[in-house]
Formats: structure tokens, sequence, C-alpha cells
């Protein structure tokens, strides 16, 4: 029942944020709506990994191989912009599966640390490859997105695009994980010797949900690069991913919708608030440490019967 | 030129030996990953920034106030924030994310985001026959190194370095020969601190000071301290040589980037062929 009703709830949530920056019909809303759902889908992407109980810094960086990707395919190659998409998830999908098997033979901390250190060679490679990336200039007059021959220069419809993105990718996350998969992704976080025991490829299964999470990295990539037409370096460093494990812990890090409502509540911040940007991040900082001490299970555990809080040992 | 980089190659091995010392020290006690170390580095920076620039003390009294500072922040930040996540390490992690957010929001507050650069206390050149030498570059090594071997003598020949030892083997047999965690656990984190903020300190005249600079730090810390094994002290100082004599020589000849990805991709390799690092305890 509690399920049914939570789903029905998300459907409604996911509606009412398509349906209020149309009706409103300023421009700034619907910005404010295209950034939250960039924003989201970044952090169901981290939220992915923490399922499996492993936090991964480096999404980002599948964000940006997934934005250069798109940027430089429409580009200069010409090809459209729906393959473009497409394969702004395959190409950092790939290399996250290309990595996995090595990173993934760590778990915990080594794992953090190293995707820490892969994160930052991605963008360091956007930086110093020069001739292809444009270095800390960029890649500028990236063309508008455009399905079927319809260009989506108007927010609006980007807006509509961004969020069927969103929708489909928690829907699929939502399907996958009320099968099998999730039955073997949880035992694999609570007792993963058993799982092995019983011939589940651990090593399989963890790579595949990086590869996954990789793939939906690389969408809000693609998503971010066609929105502002102008990408750079910095845009997907360490602190981007960090923002984004922030959405998770602030709406709530076991429930799928928890990366959304984090987005919902804190990616408008720095634009309504453009001049206290400083103060804004001493308090995310302060918000995130109260959070961690009074209310570990995010804003939705508040709301949501309380679950196991599957990663404190 | 074979002379000056193995200069270049001390100064970045002696760099990153205060780095590693003081984030492996905290994870091997604590088990905490510190993200919030980098940010440690940068307050070093800024102390001797506010005391050289603006209060117009000398640098090198400056030098060990702003390793004290920094120890002292580290104190206060193990009592106040990080004490309840003993034993959590992911909640620690974002714990010490968040430190590291709020110490950067702050000096963004107070000191903008623009670059701020200390004048440098020393100048010239030593120079034997055909070979130069710069002096700060040998000020910054040197200094360093009598930093490393006092905080060896610190961990190896006092009563502290024995309870320090003994808290990170094994905490509970450590509490029952009554050392108490809640004493030696604050003063490591202090310590660690100390050696981050010394870093800073000892390298603002050779860098510039921006709030962004903790990362880069955080960088270099990480992967020797992955290399040399969490948690070792020797690992992390021979690995600092490893990767401070590597990162100097690819620099030199090639470029700082490149230095970078072969010290992550030998990591990398390291960690694959023994994961708990070159030293590490399994």
């Amino acid at each position: 029942m509690i399920r049914r009703w939570s789903f029905v709830l998300s459907v409604a949530t996911l509606l009412a944020y398509l349906l209020i920056p149309l009706l409103i019909n300023q421009i700034f809303y619907t910005h404010l709506a295209i950034l939250i759902g960039i924003h989201a889908i970044l952090a169901v992407s981290v939220y992915l990994m923490l399922k499996i109980g492993q936090l991964s810094l480096a999404q980002a960086g599948f964000m940006g191989i997934g934005a250069y990707a798109s940027a430089l395919l429409t580009r200069d190659v010409g090809i459209p912009f729906e393959a473009a998409l497409l394969l702004a998830g395959v190409i950092p999908a790939l290399i996250a599966g290309a990595v996995g098997p090595l990173l993934m033979r760590t778990k915990g901390v080594h794992f953090v640390l190293l995707t820490f250190a892969f994160g930052e060679v991605i963008v360091l490679t956007f930086v110093e490859w020069t001739s292809l990336f444009g270095g800390n200039n960029g890649i500028s007059a990236i063309p508008p997105a455009s399905i079927l021959g319809l260009q989506l220069i108007a927010p609006s419809s980007f807006l509509i695009l961004t969020v069927i993105m969103l929708s489909i990718i928690l829907l699929c996350c939502h399907v996958a994980f009320a099968g099998d998969l999730g039955v073997v992704v949880e035992g694999l976080e609570r007792n993963e010797p058993l799982q092995s025991s019983l011939g589940v490829n651990a090593l399989a299964y963890r790579c595949l949900i990086f590869s996954g999470s990789a793939f939906i990295a690389g969408l809000s990539g693609s998503l971010y690069a066609h929105y502002l037409s102008f990408i750079s370096p910095e845009a997907f460093g360490f602190w981007t991913t960090v923002n984004a494990l922030i959405l998770n812990v602030i709406g709530g890090a076991q429930f799928l919708m928890g990366p959304f409502l984090g987005a919902l509540l804190l990616a408008p911040l720095p634009e309504i608030f453009r001049e206290w940007v400083h103060y804004q991040r001493v308090l995310y900082g302060v918000a995130l440490l109260l959070l961690m001490r009074g209310l570990p299970q995010g804003f939705l555990g508040l709301i949501l019967p309380r679950l196991r809080w599957g990663n404190n040992r | 030129m074979l002379v000056q980089t193995l200069v270049i190659a001390a100064t970045s091995s002696a760099y990153m030996m205060l780095l590693a010392l003081g984030f492996t020290l905290i994870f091997g006690l604590m088990r905490i990953v510190n993200f919030a170390h980098g940010e440690f580095v940068m307050l070093g920076a800024y102390a001797v920034y506010v005391l050289t620039v603006v209060c117009g003390l000398n640098y090198f009294v400056a030098i060990p106030v702003a390793g004290l500072f920094a120890g002292l922040c580290g104190v206060v930040a193990e009592r106040l924030i990080f004490r309840p996540f003993l034993g959590d390490e992911l909640g620690a992690m974002i714990t010490s994310l968040a430190l590291a957010i709020i110490l950067q929001g702050a000096v963004m507050i107070i000191f903008t985001v623009d670059q701020l650069s200390v004048p440098r206390p020393i100048s010239g050149v030593l120079h034997f026959g055909s070979i130069y030498l710069p002096n700060d570059q040998l000020f910054v090594a040197g200094s360093s190194f009598l930093v490393v071997i006092a905080f060896h003598f610190l961990v190896h020949h006092t009563r502290l370095g024995l309870a320090l030892r003994a808290v990170a083997q094994d905490t509970e047999i450590a509490r029952a020969y009554g050392m108490a965690p809640s004493v030696i656990l604050p003063l490591a984190f202090g310590i660690g601190c100390i050696l981050a903020g010394l870093a800073g300190a000892l390298t603002v005249p050779l860098y510039a000071v921006n709030p962004f600079m903790g990362e880069a730090a955080l960088l270099k810390a990480f992967i020797v301290v992955v290399l040399g094994g969490l948690g070792s002290l020797p690992g992390a100082m021979i690995a600092a040589v490893v990767l401070g004599t590597t990162d100097a020589v690819i620099s030199v000849w090639f470029s700082a980037t490149m230095a970078t990805l072969v010290s992550f991709v030998l990591v990398v390799i390291i960690l694959i062929v023994k994961p708990s690092g070159l030293w590490g305890r399994a």
C-alpha cells in the first residue's frame, strides 16, 4: 500500500514539477526547473552507487565525458542530437565498464579515493588536451537540442525533454530495482560472501551498476551541454559530484526520489541568491553537518516510514 | 640539470610527506578519510598571509604560528564535528566534505576568491660551479624534512607517540591500559592538521593562495597515502619519496599533467597487485 502511494506521489510531484513552470511561463522559472532536472539526473547516478554501498567521486567526470562527447559529435561531426544523446550515455558507460573491473576490486575508502583520482584525471584530460577539448576555454557554440527535426530552442520545450529524461531514468531504476536486480544488489550489500556462494558474480553486478551510473551521468552531461551551449572543464570537477552527493543526503539517500527532492530543494538556491553564493557554501556545509547528525535519512525520511539506513555500520 | 631535478624532487617529496603523514595519521587512528585535509593546508597558507602581509610579522615566525593555528582548528573540528562518527566511515567522509565546504566558504567570505600572494622571504641561488640551486626551494625541502624528522621522533621516542601507536593498533586494549581515546584522538587529529598547516605555510611563497588550493593538496595526499597503504606512516614516507621523485622527473621532462596521470596509473597498478597498498595492513 505504502509503495503504491509513494509511486502515485512521485508521479504527481514530477507532473507538478513539469507543469508549474510551464503555467507560470517565465523564462527564469523554466530555467530553474531545467537546472533542477539536470542536477537531479546526476544525483540519481550517485544514488545508484550508494545503493551498492559505494561512494563514487568520478560521477561528475562521467557527466563531463557525456557533455564533451555530445557537444563535439553534434558540432564537429554533425550527427543528430538523438544519436549524440544516446552516445553521451554509452561512451561514459563503456569507459566505466573498462575501468570498473579494476576500480571495483577495491571497496569502501579505497574505492572513494580511486574514483576521486579518476575524476581528477578526466578533468585534467579536458584541460590539457587543448586541440580536442579546447582546454580551460572549453567548447562553445554547441548546437541546440532537436528531436525529430524539432529544434528545442525555447526553454519550455527543453524543460519537457529534461523532465521526460528524468522520468524515464527514475522509472527504469524503479523497475530494475523492483525485480531480481534489486534483490541481488540488496543481498550484495548485506552479505556478499553469502551471495557469492549462491553463484552471484559480485564483481560483475558491481560493474554493471557502475556502468549504469556512468550512463546516467553522461545523459545529464549531454542535457547540460546542449542547454547552456557552452561547457568548460571546471563544471565537471570534484565539487560537482560532492554537490550531487549533498542532494542525496538532504533528500534522503535510500529513496529513489531522494536525489530529485534534494535537487528540488537545493538546486535553485545559487540562481535565486546570486549575491550570496559564498554564504551559501557555508550554509550548505552547515546544513549537511546538521542533517548528518540529526536527520541521517534526509527529508524524505521524515515523511516516509522509517527504513533501515543501509550504509551505517 | 640532474641536480636541479633532484632538488625539485626533494622539495616535492618533502611537501608530499607533510601532506600524507597527517592524512594517514588521522586515518590510522580514527578511520576518518579527511576530505578537509586540503583545507587545513589552505588554513596554514592563509594564516601566513594574515600574519605577514596584514600584521607585518616576520615570515619565519609566522610559519610555526600558522601550523599551530591549523592544529588548533583540527582539535576543535575533531571534538565538535567528527566525534559522533567514529567507526562510521561513510558518515565521517560526508562530514569531512561538509567541513571542507564550510572552511572554503568562510575563506571566500573573508578573503574573496582572488589569488593572494606572500612576498618571497628568501631569494637568490646557491651555485656550485655550473649548478644553480634556488634558495627558496632548498628552504622548503630542508625545513619540511626537519618537521618530518621531528614528527618521527615524536611518534617513536615519546610517551605520546607510544600512545598514538597503541591506539592505532587496538583502541580497546589501549583504553584498557589507561590511554584515554578522548584525549589521544583530538591530539592526533591536531598533529595531523599541524603537519597540513605547515605544508601550506612553507609553500605559500612558492605558490599563490586561493580558496581552491586545497583540492590539489588533497589529491596529492590521497595518491601518496593509497600507494603507501592507508594508515601506514612508513608507507606514506616511502611513497612520498617515490611519487615526489617520479612527479618531479616527469614534470621537468614532460609536463605536470603527465606526471599526475603517471602517478595515478602507478597507484592503480599497485592497488591491483596489492590492494592494501605497499606497506598497508590488510
